[in-house]
């Protein structure tokens, strides 16, 4: 993963994370939810980042906006790059003018995400107003025009609604107008669509498709879902265990996937051709945060582990040298024939 | 409040949080019942000063004692300027030393503040002699005007620092008075024939000048408020015409405007009306009615002459907050079966009819004495509540008590809500070092019994410092702050991990915005409820201090320090009054309490 050797040529990355680590520190011992997490993304890109439940994949993303609960969350090493410049020495004050103006968040939960006493309308303007300083007046009208590009009938009517008198998918819509009301240059999408039902989450993500192409935006897009991965990714990270285990483009990734984990999670994917049978389980469970096993961490649950496993870590490393496509295995031959 | 009373009649309009809110209270009879009598107490104690009291409205006649004592004190108030004029600063300086004011409160500390002092005395017995001064007494006012013309061209001489001038000129005003008081001096209806100047009736409004201009501000809140339902149904259906969107926009607009227009009143008042009086300070009219220097006429007619007969209207108490009947005291409610008392001023059945005194000897009996407005002597409206130790009418006291209790009540639950809610957000929204100061604070203030920490805490505040219904407002809620912080700090754990609030600060809000715009609001609910039995808690707590002598202090009263006027079961009306009024109040603050949780609570939703 080089600069010059990345999809989009010579062109910098709009957000770029080296080897981050965010521990979280408890009575129960350190929780290493992400540790030494290194992606990047570019201007008008989407990077889907995949993985189980405690994979790290959305404190990943809470630490590049601040908002991991601190304490007892501490990023302990690594850096956070935006636009080239690092967001950790940031104070706090000044911090607020990045977030929600030029990096946005979407959440999972529709029907929380929205504070139930303030009409759609007022929570759209409130951020405009804060981040752009337009007029009440000119607020709503904003927020009119942001109810009518994310695809909600009548919104001169809805914008005085309150979010309980809406449908999940309503609310979704109206979450991503809030979120895009301030044209933030990078999305945070954490898991956008997994509340929703299958149609309506089709309509979501084309619906972030093309206000990503609308407004030129790079889209973060944090799901377990392999298929909305499929449908709206153009890169795409795994994460195991706090860490990125494989890295490549949608179209390679699918096509040959390298990590054991990645294949056991398209093995264990519903197929229609073999119906009737069991499905196959990548076998056991994702560790402890607080507890990792040694060297490579997919190695419990791993068929083709070896003691050198046990022993070094493996590094994240190019298939070809300066390929885009990078795995984090010593076993890659033996993967490849799983 | 009845926003929600009409039917819906547009389908874009959803009931929005309020709206089913206000539903689900105007649905529960108890509610209704409970704010119902709430507001009636309101209403008795904000309009006390029309229930009881011993103002007339409006009073036609004259006021011989006020006329003569001021014609009397004008040449000691003349003596007084002349003496300022004539003396040096040093001089002046000196006369403070010997007389041991040097620097004290209240006392001028140069000539020419002590001179301005002087002045207004002087004007304000002018305006007294001129005002009740026939219009038709040309001379007499020619004498006063002279009079007049010569302190201000003093004054005028003593401004432009011709000091030996304005003495001269005094000196010409000092003797003048002699005459002027010959003059002027009032011709007595007994004795025509000794002659004088017989003085005109005129139409003065005591009970209106006694207004504060706060009392009016609560008046007029109080009528905007209790009639909201009326004016409010009829702004939505003609003004806004039904819209529904218009009538939810316009819910900010009517509460501001309730407010502003009693702002608005208050300030009126206070241009057209200056300052009020204090209640416990007797008015002369019902005393001086009596003892004749104070004679009831109908305006304009001249004293003495024409037979005309004025009878003030009096509220209908007509009894001051601390006006006594020393014969009268400890005489039961006059419905009562024993409180028939004869001429003589002896009961004439029961218990105290026969009683005998130590030692054998009657207990002395004096006649009750009927004055001005007051009922007769055995009327059964004479004493509705009975009466005090000192012969005060104790309704009265009931009606005047209720405002501090009332307030007390309010204004406690206010303070310690406000107190509450800024730790409890502190302390849930930061958690970590601050939560564990606050929650260690709390737990400390709590282990201590609080009636006591208030009652002694109450010992040591001297009543000349804070006036002693502040001093147990703020030390209610100082002490009772915590119930309240520990409430807003678990919604605030709660409400911490909703994603809107992570999604509040995503969008860049500062901990301000996010904590009094987005959490606050949402834990609003449980802080109302409780806020609802703070009141009722504040007024039982003010009772029982006041009862036990640590509150409010004669001649002011509470419901709870008339209690502790009589511990004696013979007095019962004593105990009973306050007692019932108090438990109403507490019982219907609980109801209220009561049905707005269980109309926050959307779980409860039927």
């Amino acid at each position: 993963m080089s600069d010059s050797q990345s999809p989009e040529g010579a062109a910098k990355p709009l957000l770029e994370l080296r080897d981050l680590a965010t521990w979280f520190h408890t009575d129960e011992g350190t929780a290493k939810a992400v540790d030494g997490v290194s992606y990047k993304i570019y201007p008008g890109e989407t990077l889907g980042l995949v993985g189980e439940s405690g994979s790290g994949k959305s404190v990943s993303a809470l630490s590049v906006m601040r908002l991991v609960p601190s304490p007892p969350g501490f990023v302990e090493r690594g850096d956070i790059l935006f636009r080239g410049e690092s967001l950790l020495p940031i104070a706090d004050e000044d911090f607020r003018r990045i977030r929600g103006n030029e990096v946005a968040m979407i959440f999972q939960e529709p029907m929380t995400a929205l504070n139930p006493v303030y009409t759609v309308g007022n929570q759209i303007s409130e951020a405009v107003m804060l981040h752009r300083g337009l007029s009440k007046k000119a607020a709503r009208e904003h927020a009119i025009e942001m109810l009518r590009r994310v695809g909600i009938p009548s919104p001169e009517t809805r914008v005085d609604t309150y979010p309980h008198e809406m449908s999940g998918g309503m609310r979704q819509r109206v979450m991503i107008a809030i979120a895009m009301s301030c044209d933030p240059a990078l999305l945070i999408a954490d898991e956008p669509t997994t509340a929703l039902d299958v149609t309506i989450q089709a309509q979501i993500l084309d619906l972030i498709r093309e206000l990503q192409e609308e407004a030129g935006m790079s889209v973060l897009l944090i799901t377990h879902d392999l298929a909305v991965v499929a449908e709206a990714a153009h890169h795409v990270a795994v994460m195991y265990a706090g860490k990125v285990v494989e890295y490549a483009s949608v179209e390679e990734l699918f096509e040959k996937p390298r990590h054991p984990y990645t294949i056991g999670l398209f093995q264990s994917l519903p197929d229609l051709a073999k119906q009737g049978e069991r499905l196959t389980a990548i076998p056991g469970m994702v560790p402890s945060a607080t507890n990792f096993p040694s060297g490579c961490r997919f190695r419990t649950r791993c068929s083709i582990a070896s003691d050198l496993c046990a022993g070094t870590e493996p590094p994240l490393v190019s298939l070809e040298p300066g390929g885009a496509h990078t795995v984090a295995c010593h076993h890659l031959e033996e993967a490849s024939k799983l | 409040m009845s926003d929600s009373e009409q039917a819906p009649d547009s389908a874009i309009y959803s009931k929005d949080y309020w709206d089913l809110v206000f539903e689900q209270l105007g649905r529960r009879k108890l509610f209704r019942a409970g704010m119902g009598v709430l507001a009636l107490l309101y209403g008795l104690v904000i309009f006390a000063p029309f229930l009881a009291g011993d103002r007339p409205f409006s009073f036609e006649g004259v006021d011989r004692a006020a006329y003569g004592s001021s014609l009397n004190s004008l040449r000691a108030v003349t003596n007084g300027m002349l003496k300022l004029v004539s003396a040096t600063d040093d001089e002046y300086l000196a006369g403070l030393q010997e007389s041991g004011t040097l620097g004290a409160d209240g006392v001028p500390q140069t000539r020419a503040g002590a001179l301005l002092l002087e002045t207004d005395a002087m004007d304000l017995r002018l305006d007294v002699v001129a005002f009740y001064l026939p219009d038709t007494a040309e001379a007499e006012q020619a004498a006063l005007l002279a009079f007049r013309n010569k302190l201000s061209e003093g004054k005028a001489a003593f401004a432009g620092g011709d000091a030996p001038k304005a003495a001269e000129l005094l000196g010409e005003a000092k003797n003048i008075t002699r005459d002027l008081r010959k003059t002027l001096r009032p011709l007595s209806p007994a004795k025509p024939e000794l002659g004088g100047v017989a003085l005109q009736s005129r139409r003065t409004l005591p009970l209106w000048e006694a207004l504060w201009p706060r009392e009016i501000f609560f008046m007029v809140l109080w009528i905007l408020l209790a009639s909201w339902p009326v004016w409010n149904r009829m702004l939505n259906r003609v003004v806004l015409g039904g819209d529904r969107e218009e009538v939810r926009r316009w819910r900010r607009r009517k509460a501001f405007g309730v407010l502003g227009l009693s702002v608005l009143a208050s300030l009126g008042w206070y241009a057209t009306f200056g300052d009020g009086d204090d209640m416990y300070k007797n008015a002369p009219h019902k005393a001086g009615l009596i003892s004749g220097a104070m004679v009831a006429l109908p305006e304009g007619q001249l004293l003495g002459e024409g037979d005309g007969v004025f009878e003030p209207t009096w509220p209908p108490l007509t009894y001051g907050l601390a006006e006594t009947h020393t014969e009268e005291m400890f005489r039961p409610p006059t419905w009562w079966w024993w409180a028939e008392i004869d001429e003589a001023g002896k009961y004439v059945r029961g218990p105290k009819a026969n009683a005998e005194g130590q030692g054998g000897f009657k207990a002395a009996v004096t006649p009750v004495d009927v004055r001005a407005g007051e009922p007769e002597r055995n009327s059964s409206m004479r004493h509705i509540a009975g009466v005090d130790e000192l012969g005060r009418d104790f309704l009265t006291r009931l009606v005047w008590g209720g405002r501090i209790s009332l307030t007390v009540g309010i204004l406690s639950a206010i303070l310690l809500t406000v107190i509450g809610v800024v730790f409890g957000c502190l302390a849930g929204y930061f958690g970590g070092r601050i939560d564990v100061a606050i929650m260690r604070l709390i737990e400390v203030l709590q282990a201590i019994p609080a009636f006591f920490l208030i009652l002694m805490t109450m010992a040591f505040i001297p009543a000349d410092v804070i006036s002693p219904i502040f001093a147990i407002v703020i030390v209610i809620a100082l002490i009772r702050w915590t119930g309240v912080a520990r409430l807003v700090r678990g919604e605030f754990l709660r409400l911490r991990e909703q994603e809107f609030v992570i999604a509040a600060q995503a969008l860049g809000f500062s901990n301000r915005r996010t904590i009094f715009r987005h959490v606050l609001p949402n834990a609003m609910g449980p802080v109302l409820v409780s806020a609802a039995f703070a009141v009722a808690a504040g007024i039982l707590t003010e009772s029982a201090v006041s009862f036990l002598g640590f509150g409010i202090r004669p001649p002011e009263a509470s419901w709870g320090s008339l209690v502790n006027e009589s511990k004696n079961a013979s007095n019962w009306w004593i105990q009973l009054f306050p007692g019932a009024l108090i438990f109403i109040t507490v019982t219907c603050y609980n109801l209220v309490g009561d049905a707005v949780r269980d109309a926050l609570d959307p779980k409860m939703k039927r």
